[in-house]
């Protein structure tokens, strides 16, 4: 009888110990990784005092270990770990949001166990933007003398070569027909022109664009504004089944766009086919910088309660610990773990919800 | 007087045979009108204001909406009390009203106040009342299924959205009109609506707003009547049709103009059919289906509309698409038909039994069937009661009925009769002429008349107690002691009217009594043990009074059980889950617990229902499901003589093993009930009212670790108010108002990127469809993806023009002005409340316990003390205390005033006949002795106290009294006319053998099948049963034995005296 007593205090010091152990690390240096494995050998000791197999001095004196090394007292342990729902004086596992899974039960939770251990993400930004033709190639066909279109060569959508005759002017100076001619080849993207026509030398007749190249001009809004930088790499689906479609950031404005708050960057990307029609809208994916971080778990490991992350770490016997954690950064599939948790250590990557819905289900009830 | 009606009836015996054919035939119809159901309905007098607030949050809900209605229901006349719970998109209040009071005036009332206070709700939520309807009002189920290979009009498989659809406007509106049924609820599959889904970068690059689209798609849908014009006589109608009717051409709808050219709805966003944003769904054999619930209209015949449910469905299921069909899930006929069933072997055996017994005991065919059709004359007089008192027949009420009980009076006349009609025979040494005949049935009714009408007046007044229960328990077990005290009282009027009439006709003649050799070695073994008792009166005494003793000690041991469970057959199941579980995932555990129910080889399906129906009956949160898990006939089990307690053990088992949910076991209707009367059903319920919840909370956990401690307590918990996650979005004024937006701007565009706003209908003959402007999905699946909605920002002005911009724009035109939503909002995960309950127009949490070990009033006490004491409430905040043992405590206590007064009551009818207050004492004696041979049977059998042995003891006392004041008034007969002490008592004893033998073996025998008995109403006559048949025995001993020695013993002096 008292041996099951001082178990069940140790047992509970242990707990609060490691609750304190986890809330505090944020204090503590980061990347304090001895401090981490304390954290789980803690989680280990734990697993061994529910086996119930040591002395009773044994208890008693990891009891004393926990509760000292950590320098803090049962009740602040309660009160860290405390979820506001405690009514009653026991902190049974469920309240701890710990949970114990009998073999039949994991069989049907369909949990999915991985490591965590250090990997690479990818992180990216996704922005909005439209096509624009590559302005650098991108030429305005201008009569230099002012006069009538006496014949045109090259409609609108037509391919032309470099040098190629466009169309000829008759100069009401000289009154002599001269060519317009191609600076560069490409095609016809605007060319509002017709025989007879009296052409000023203020606006363009034609304007001839290559558009083997164009522009990608994005939207950062402020949030991203810091973290795009030229020559970042950037993903998009071409529209009209082009696939993707890969670019890099040319230039990031230095001013921005008072009344949407945002800045422009810009990709030019490669268009051999034509798919990027200049005016579509587009929605890109900014890679950033790959990071090796030193742990990280699937996204969907990460659970929450408000707004405190936590995951599930499986112990022996349908153990489940709740551990909390701070994450850090996070691409389409992966997050880092700042703290709470380990490399090597094993947590619940897929399906865990329902442990925290086996934690939570005494909290269920159908009231009217 | 007696006397004078007997002499009557068997004057005019042929008149009184037609009369009790009449009153059969009369019952006979009666029985067809009689509502019969399978267990008694519990349900309070209760009106439902269901509110749905798409969107709202369960604060806003409870202030915009609870708030000013609940307020409003105040002071309605009979009002018992109200409550409420605000939910996220539901309000629901429940007035409850006094027992008795008129529904439909109730309803009217109320009505009128939610029509008073309607100005002040928010102008896009519904309020109606829920259905007028019960607890037993969910007779039937069924689902739509879709053949494998059935194709829809599109040559598509069906989904889930096109099954619901023909069932909303194909099989729905004519179930309707099936009379008795007062709603069609359905659950699961999709609402089918149309989606107009705009890119809102493309809106915003045309300078427009989701606003305009909405708009646009209500202008542009309309037909218009303008009146009439007259031509040559005739009188043309002006419409204006403007509905658009094909879905397709919503996206032709013009939206407005840019540079010039038209912009068509189909220019910035897609159309498409779509699914709502569902707050339910349902699901059966591990599979999502569509489910449809017929609701019953409040005191209708569950028989009747059931059948006419199942005639519609299977006329409407031949007109429905090729491929589709209608499968039964529940029928509550099923349940009805095992009630006739039961009630019908009753009246059977019952009958079959008498007319044993009585042949062997009396050796007289026509004799014993005349008594034994006492049995169906007597149930058809009870019906007709009912249906005048409005009781309605099922398990509890007729299953319970104890036949052999109710024929004791006719037998004891017959009995006499028979005697009487075989001494005269025997004395004359001829066959007795038609005058002899009746004047000796008349002289033979007309004594043991008075002691048969006392002892059935006697069982009468033993029922009253019951009659004065209230609440649950009232509704349970009147219906019960009405049927029986109305049987009881048709059977006294048959036993004196008919009985002897029909004697006086069928049984003539040579009536010799012919010997029974039963009665013989009886008669044999009787003389030399009442010799045995005579001679040791005192030992006898107190041995009866030790064996007594003895028993009522034994009694104090034994756990009760207030209210029985009626075996419904199937079992319901309730899966709880954490709030906050998403809908989906509910389903997708629902769906598991499906595949592992229907592994057992009894279950034959599983269906669920998870989250709320459209009509919000039971405001289900999307966490929770409701499971009916239907239970194969016995005969198909693998192994039919097993236990339901086993079943329920292997389904237990199986629910355990999948984590994740908890999971109550119940039945279909009592689910139901539960949902609708749903007090407190702990022990002990603490009421903390106030008004902030953080405050409430912390007071409801102070008392919860107060009583806590208390000694005794048990399963303390605080009803959890909190803990639904809730992705708050607070617009940022200051950055909102310096781009040109407004909080209304933003929150609108949020509410249609993940809720949509709704933009008309669309009409296809009945078929109605929504019209949503929604973004699209892929905007709206997760957190992530929601920081980034694009928030369109107002139209640039021309005016903007004037004044030259701050800074130079490096975009050229063509970049949309929007900005994500994240600039423009904060957004951050918090719990909120997951639900706001109110009780009298305030809101409350509750504390509940349970109490082991140790009796409920000291209990109650302490708590109440230490509480009060230690919990200190801030101004405005109160208590209240409840649960289960306010019951319980009423109950004990209008039964401590009740029971004696009955006993007094009991006392003064056997006063009254046997004229002095010791012969009363005496066979009052019986009683206590009778309870003794109960007690035991109960115990060896290891059943509780429960009302229904309750119902067995009451019956017991009744027996015991009929047959001892059978035999002292026999025996002071022949003391009166002369006899001697003893030999009036052995005369006595040994003249009142048979009868007493004849009622003991036809009430006792009678319920030998029911004790064992495995049918539906089981867990009523079990008890009963066991009890009837071990307090027989006892009695039978007791009054044959005890009595005479006990009656020797008391009458002593006068002997000496008269000596």
């Amino acid at each position: 009888m008292k041996t099951i007593k001082t178990e069940i205090l140790a047992r509970r010091l242990l707990a609060s110990g490691l609750a304190v152990a986890l809330a505090i690390s944020p204090a503590l240096a980061q990347g304090d990784r001895d401090h981490d494995h304390g954290g789980d050998k803690a989680v280990e000791e734990h697993h061994d005092h529910r086996d119930g197999s040591e002395s009773e001095e044994e208890h008693d004196a990891h009891g004393e270990d926990a509760h000292d090394g950590h320098g803090h007292d049962e009740e602040d342990g309660h009160d860290e770990s405390g979820h506001g729902h405690s009514h009653d004086d026991e902190h049974d596992e469920h309240e701890d949001g710990h949970v114990t899974l009998t073999p039949a039960q994991i069989g049907n939770a369909r949990l999915e166990i991985a490591k965590a251990g250090p990997g690479t993400l990818h992180p990216s930004i996704t922005l909005f933007g439209t096509v624009r033709p590559d302005l650098d190639r991108l030429v305005h066909v201008v009569p230099r003398f002012p006069g009538i279109v006496t014949s045109v060569n090259k409609r609108l959508g037509d391919r032309v070569e470099k040098g190629e005759v466009m169309a000829t002017v008759e100069s009401n100076e000289s009154l002599r027909a001269y060519p317009l001619i191609a600076s560069i080849p490409g095609r016809v993207i605007l060319g509002n022109v017709v025989p007879g026509q009296f052409a000023g030398t203020d606006d363009p007749l034609m304007v001839v664009a290559d558009l083997s190249t164009v522009w990608l001009d994005l939207q950062v809004h402020r949030h991203d504004a810091g973290l795009i930088r030229e020559g970042q790499r950037v993903v998009f689906p071409a529209e009209n089944g082009g696939g993707e479609v890969e670019a890099v950031v040319s230039y990031v404005s230095p001013i921005a766009a008072q009344d949407t708050q945002s800045v422009l960057a810009r990709a030019t990307a490669a268009n051999p086919e034509g798919h990027l029609q200049p005016g579509l809208f587009v929605t890109a994916s900014v890679m950033q910088e790959p990071v090796s971080a030193p742990v990280t778990v699937k996204r969907e490991a990460i659970l929450h309660d408000g707004a405190e992350a936590f995951i599930y770490v499986p112990g022996e016997e349908g153990y489940f610990e709740r551990v909390p954690v701070k994450v850090g950064r996070s691409d389409a599939s992966h997050v880092e773990i700042l703290e709470g948790l380990a490399a090597g250590i094993s947590y619940v990557a897929g399906n865990a919800f329902i442990l925290k819905a086996e934690a939570g289900k005494n909290t269920a009830a159908h009231s009217h | 007087m007696i006397q004078a009606i007997v002499s009557f009836c068997v004057k005019h015996r042929w008149l009184v045979l037609l009369t009790v054919a009449f009153v059969a035939a009369f019952g006979a119809y009666n029985f067809t009108r009689l509502p019969i159901d399978a267990v008694p309905d519990i349900t309070n007098v209760q009106v439902q204001i269901n509110t749905s607030a798409p969107g709202y949050s369960p604060v806003e809900v409870e202030q915009r909406i609870t708030f000013p209605l609940e307020t409003a229901m105040g002071g309605l006349p009979g009002l018992d009390y109200t409550r409420s719970l605000s939910r996220y998109g539901l309000s629901q209040i429940t007035v409850v009203f006094v027992d008795g009071t008129d529904i439909y005036r109730a309803r009217q009332l109320i009505g009128e106040r939610i029509q008073a206070v309607s100005g002040e709700l928010p102008p896009d939520v519904e309020t109606a009342m829920g259905p007028i309807s019960t607890g037993l009002g969910e007779i039937y189920m069924y689902r739509m299924a879709a053949a494998p290979d059935a194709r829809n009009a599109e040559g598509k498989p069906y989904t889930l959205s096109d099954l619901r659809a023909i069932h909303d406007w194909m099989l729905r509106p004519q179930l309707r009109t099936v009379p008795g049924v007062v709603e069609v609820n359905a659950i699961g599959g999709f609402e089918r609506q149309i989606h107009v889904v705009p890119d809102p970068y493309r809106l915003t690059s045309f300078n427009l707003t989701f606003a305009d689209v909405v708009k646009a798609l209500e202008d542009n849908n309309v037909n218009q009547g303008a009146g009439y014009i007259e031509r040559n006589g005739e009188q043309y109608l002006i419409r204006l049709p403007g509905q658009i009717g094909d879905a397709a051409a919503f996206g032709e709808v013009l939206l407005g103009t840019h540079n010039g050219g038209p912009i068509y709805i189909h220019d910035v966003a897609e159309v498409t059919f779509g699914k709502e944003l569902r707050t339910g769904a349902a699901t059966h054999d591990g599979e999502e289906t569509v489910l449809g619930t017929a609701v019953m209209l409040m005191g209708e015949n569950s028989r009747e509309v059931a059948g006419a449910v199942r005639g519609k469905l299977a006329e409407v299921g031949r007109s429905l698409p090729e491929g589709v069909t209608i499968e039964t899930l529940y029928d509550r006929t099923d349940l009805v038909q095992k009630t006739i069933s039961t009630v019908r072997n009753n009246l059977v055996e019952g009958a079959m039994l008498v007319i044993v017994v009585l042949f062997v005991l009396l050796r007289n065919f026509r004799a014993a069937l005349i008594t034994a059709a006492i049995i169906p004359l007597s149930m058809l007089i009870a019906v007709t009661g009912m249906v005048e008192y409005r009781v309605s027949a099922n398990l509890m009420s007729l299953g319970a009925i104890d036949f052999g009980l109710i024929v004791d009076g006719a037998v004891i006349i017959t009995e006499n009769c028979l005697r009487r009609l075989s001494e005269e025979r025997k004395h004359l040494g001829r066959v007795l002429g038609l005058d002899e005949r009746f004047a000796v049935v008349v002289d033979a009714t007309r004594e043991v008349i008075t002691p048969a009408m006392f002892g059935s007046f006697i069982i009468t007044v033993v029922y009253l107690p019951i009659l004065t229960l209230t609440g649950v328990e009232g509704k349970m077990f009147t219906p019960m002691a009405v049927t029986v005290v109305l049987a009881l009282l048709g059977a006294m009027a048959l036993a004196i009217t008919f009985v002897p009439a029909a004697i006086a006709i069928f049984v003539r003649g040579d009536v010799e009594e012919k010997e029974s050799p039963v009665m013989r070695w009886a008669e044999k073994g009787y003389r030399p043990a009442l010799r045995f008792a005579l001679g040791r009166q005192k030992t006898v005494a107190i041995a009866a009074a030790a064996l007594v003793f003895v028993a009522a000690l034994g009694a104090t041991r034994f756990g009760t059980e207030f209210i029985p469970r009626l075996d419904e057959g199937d079992v319901a199941v309730q899966v709880l889950r954490m709030p906050g579980t998403s809908l989906t995932q509910s389903v997708e555990m629902q769906k598991q617990v499906e595949r592992a129910l229907i592994e057992l080889p009894e279950v034959r399906e599983v269906f669920a229902r998870t989250g709320t129906a459209e009509i919000a009956t039971d405001p289900m949160p999307p966490s929770i499901s409701d499971a009916y898990v239907m239970i194969e006939p016995r005969s198909s089990w693998p192994n039919p003589r097993k236990r339901k307690a086993e079943l329920l053990r292997e389904i237990d088992e199986k629910l355990a093993a999948i984590p994740g949910a908890n999971y109550e076991v119940s039945q279909p209707i009592e689910l139901r009930f539960n949902e609708l009367i749903s007090g407190v059903r702990s022990d002990v319920g603490i009421k903390i009212f106030g008004d902030d919840m953080e405050r409430l909370l912390a007071s409801a956990n102070e008392v919860a670790a107060v009583v806590q401690r208390i000694e005794g307590a048990a399963d303390v918990q605080v009803e959890q108010v909190q803990g639904l996650p809730v992705l708050s979005i607070s617009v940022k004024r200051d950055v909102a108002a310096r781009l040109g937006l407004s909080v209304a701007e933003v929150q609108a565009v949020v509410q249609a990127a993940v809720g949509g706003a709704r933009a008309g209908t669309f009409y296809e003959g009945d078929w109605r469809t929504p019209v949503l402007v929604r973004l699209p999905e892929a905007l709206r699946q997760d957190m992530d993806r929601l920081r980034e909605l694009p928030i369109p920002l107002p139209p640039a002005h021309e005016a903007e023009d004037r004044f030259a911009p701050a800074s130079y724009s490096p975009f050229g035109d063509g970049m949309p002005r929007v900005v994500p939503l994240r600039e423009v909002a904060e957004i951050g995960l918090a719990p909120g409340p997951n639900q706001i309950s109110r009780e009298n127009g305030k809101r409350r949490i509750t504390v509940t316990a349970n109490i082991r070990e140790r009796d409920l009033g000291s209990f109650v006490d302490e708590a109440r003390d230490t509480v009060e004491a230690q919990v200190r409430l801030p101004p405005g905040y109160w208590f209240e205390w409840g649960g289960q043992f306010e019951q319980l405590v009423s109950a004990a206590k209008r039964l401590s005033i009740v029971v004696p007064a009955a006993l007094v009551l009991i006392f003064a009818l056997l006063f009254a006949s046997l004229g002095t207050a010791r012969d009363a004492l005496l066979v009052f004696s019986g009683v206590p002795l009778a309870l003794t041979g109960g007690i035991a049977a109960l115990a060896l059998r290891g059943m509780p106290l429960s009302i229904s042995a309750g119902v067995g003891f009451i019956a017991l006392s009744g027996v015991a009294v009929l047959n001892g004041l059978v035999i002292i008034s026999f025996i002071k007969n022949l003391r009166a006319q002369g006899l001697p002490l003893d030999e009036a008592i052995r005369q006595g004893a040994m003249t009142r053998l048979r009868p007493v033998l004849m009622t003991a073996l036809v009430a006792s025998l009678g319920f030998v099948p029911m004790a064992l008995a495995t049918s539906a109403g089981a867990e009523v006559q079990r008890p009963l049963a066991t009890v009837v048949i071990g307090g027989i025995l006892s009695s039978t001993i007791l009054t044959l034995l005890v009595l005479p020695a006990i009656y020797r013993l008391a009458h002593a002096r006068d002997e000496e005296r008269a000596a």
